[in-house]
């Protein structure tokens, strides 16, 4: 009965800038870089608040580098038509990336995870491999947006993802994934740390080091930590077996891509769980090989239709060659009308960035 | 370079009437929804925001948002205004009735008619989670799916699914009315054992909470206290759903109509032959005006 009023009672809750993680890692690329010297000094003030509050960026990344940015203001690119016309296409790509492909595979994700009863085998496996996809094409679709964005205003960002799902190590994963987050580890964390110069056991502590902390930038929760401890330990894992056990044995590339792409959607379990209790319920009924659910419900079912469209865009490099950069100019501005209007009638239900919380 | 620039421009001046027309070649391929989800998000931020008093508020669940149409109550009870406050999987605990005394007009008749179902006390239904997710979103979210949705409904989305059930000519026919709260809706082709299943895993899980139904008795006093008239109806379902429903629940309704009528509550139980639904658990739109006409000649006695 007095849930109105207990409503209307204002909550106390913290006030943070929109985007303060970036204006954070801003900050510090800039100062480090210019203690280092690997960056000049921002010519005028204007140029380095416009640096530091580059607002296509600002809520989910790409993170920016100084030396990156500001020769680009210095530069004062006029941004001409044919940049309009690319930002504005990439934009389009990068929406339909986030509103259709992540935000309909998110149904799928989100029912299967509010559903304490789900325990069959299949469908967590299937949702593993729908959230690989969603988390992907949710912070694919902003980062391009943003690059998209960044284009119309004269700024050229660098590229964030380059088809990582298509890795044949962990490593190279990490090379193509989330690109400027992981260079600023490497170049913030773990060079200062001693990188690999200081031995191969140091090598590997600053690995995990490294990558512990990157878990929790995520968010102070176990389940972050977890997925940083089990990147660490494949990326170990595979420096031991190529130094002392296959030294000269170069496995089939299907197998490298089954081994890395299987514990990457392994990993993304711990990540997407709301706790770690539940991840390793998850977890271990990927592994009973119980079987309760419809073969033919999972498999006709909507989330098939996008995962499979997910798979193209990924995996086979002419759908989205075809897609963002066709050869005939009316092709293109034809796949770029009908990118619009799938937008408009096939979109996901609304669903925030899931890097927005980071 | 400048044959670059003018094709640029050219390119650009292209995208939106290329978007436009193959939008509207979409529209003629694709076939026509029976159900806009953009209008039914505005038609549930109408509902629980609603700002407007009435003499008589429905409250309940599916069954009564789909069964009673005020419209029909209104015209035929002069200078009546009545509203339909019911919601998906509604259990009538406390909140929800609180919320639709608020809408009760304190100058008018103030008749509160309770569309009661076993559904109505157990605990899933109970923790009212479609009114607690649609009170949980922000002014600003409410605001826009009140003011623009409509609007924008022309922009409605299709899912796989619906696409799939409208090519093999499955149709779900809902129409929102977000002046009285109610639904018409209808479906082809009818199946009235579709819900049966559902429903049977539901008691199945999930037993009547006795506190519950005290405490609802409980609420009623309070309520006649308030010079409030109050009605228990319990809409008419198929005759597989009520034989199923009798079955899990003991009969749980009779008990409690009896219990009702000594507090002197006034019960409406119909002839559910009369009346037709289309999954076994909604009435179609053609019953539903029969029952608010029912309904408004025993509020009129």
């Amino acid at each position: 009965m007095v849930s109105d009023f207990e409503r209307a009672i204002p909550e106390f809750s913290l006030i943070l800038p929109i985007g303060i993680s970036f204006y954070t890692f801003n900050s510090l690329s800039y100062t480090i870089d210019l203690y280092n010297g690997k960056t000049k000094k921002a010519r005028s003030w204007l140029h380095f608040m416009a640096f530091i509050s580059f607002f296509p960026h600002l809520v989910a990344g790409p993170i920016i580098r100084a030396k990156d940015v500001l020769l680009q203001l210095e530069k004062k690119n006029k941004i001409n038509i044919t940049e309009i016309y690319h930002g504005i296409g990439t934009c389009i790509w990068g929406l339909f990336q986030k509103m259709v492909v992540a935000d309909n595979l998110a149904i799928f994700v989100n029912n299967t995870y509010s559903d304490n009863n789900v325990s069959d085998t299949l469908t967590w496996w299937v949702c593993g491999l729908a959230f690989s996809f969603q988390i992907y094409f949710d912070f694919n679709g902003y980062s391009t947006i943003a690059r998209g964005l960044a284009k119309l205003c004269g700024i050229h960002f660098r590229l964030n993802f380059n088809y990582p799902y298509r890795s044949l190590s962990f490593n190279e994963f990490w090379k193509r994934w989330h690109i400027s987050l992981s260079t600023f580890f490497r170049d913030y964390v773990y060079i200062p740390l001693g990188g690999n110069r200081k031995g191969f056991w140091k090598a590997e502590l600053n690995k995990w080091l490294t990558m512990l902390l990157s878990g929790l930038w995520h968010g102070a929760n176990t389940t972050f930590l977890v997925w940083g401890a089990l990147h660490a330990l494949f990326l170990s894992l595979e420096t031991m077996i190529g130094k002392f056990i296959l030294k000269s044995i170069h496995l089939p590339r299907i197998i490298n891509f089954g081994i890395v792409f299987g514990g990457t959607l392994l990993a993304w379990v711990f990540f997407r769980s709301p706790d770690i209790d539940f991840a390793f319920y998850v977890v271990k009924c990927m592994l009973s090989f119980e079987h309760s659910a419809s073969y033919r419900t999972l498999l006709t079912g909507g989330v098939s239709v996008w995962i499979i469209l997910a798979v193209l865009l990924e995996f086979i490099p002419f759908t989205s060659r075809f897609l963002i950069k066709s050869k005939y100019w009316f092709i293109q501005v034809f796949i770029w009308s009908l990118m619009i209007v799938t937008i408009l009638f096939f979109r996901g239900p609304e669903q925030d960035f899931i890097y927005f919380q980071f | 370079m400048r044959n670059k620039k003018t094709l640029s421009i050219f390119k650009l001046t292209l995208l939106l009437p290329f978007a436009i027309i193959l939008f509207f070649v979409f529209k003629q391929i694709i076939p026509k929804a029976d159900s806009n989800s953009m209008l039914k998000e505005s038609f549930w931020a109408h509902k629980v925001c609603q700002n407007s008093v009435y003499d008589i508020v429905f409250v309940g669940d599916s069954r009564v948002y789909r069964g009673i149409d005020p419209y029909v109550i209104d015209s035929m009870l002069d200078g009546v205004k009545s509203f339909n406050y019911g919601f998906s999987s509604a259990g009538l605990d406390s909140v929800l009735i609180y919320k639709a005394v608020n809408i009760l007009d304190k100058n008018g008749k103030r008749v509160l008619v309770f569309g009661v179902s076993p559904n109505s006390f157990i605990k899933t239904s109970l923790q009212n989670n479609h009114l607690n997710m649609l009170v949980s979103q922000t002014d600003e979210e409410l605001y826009i799916k009140q003011i623009f949705y409509p609007k924008l409904s022309v922009f409605n989305t299709y899912t796989l699914s619906d696409i799939n059930k409208l090519l093999k000519g499955n149709h779900y026919y809902e129409e929102f009315n977000n002046q009285t709260g109610f639904v018409s809706s209808d479906r082809q082709p009818i199946d009235t054992l579709s819900s049966l299943i559902a429903y049977k895993h539901q008691f199945e899980n999930n037993r009547i909470s006795k506190k519950a139904i005290d405490d609802f008795c409980r609420t009623i006093y309070a309520l006649q206290k308030a010079q409030i008239d109050v009605y228990c109806v319990r809409i008419p379902v198929s005759f597989q759903m009520k034989l199923l429903e009798d079955q899990m629940t003991d009969s749980f309704f009779y008990s409690f109509s009896e219990r009702l009528k000594l507090q002197g509550v006034k019960i409406l139980n119909a002839n559910d032959a009369l009346y037709n639904t289309y999954d076994g658990s909604h009435l179609n739109s053609k019953s539903a005006t029969k029952y608010s006409q029912l309904i408004a000649t025993m509020i009129a006695k």
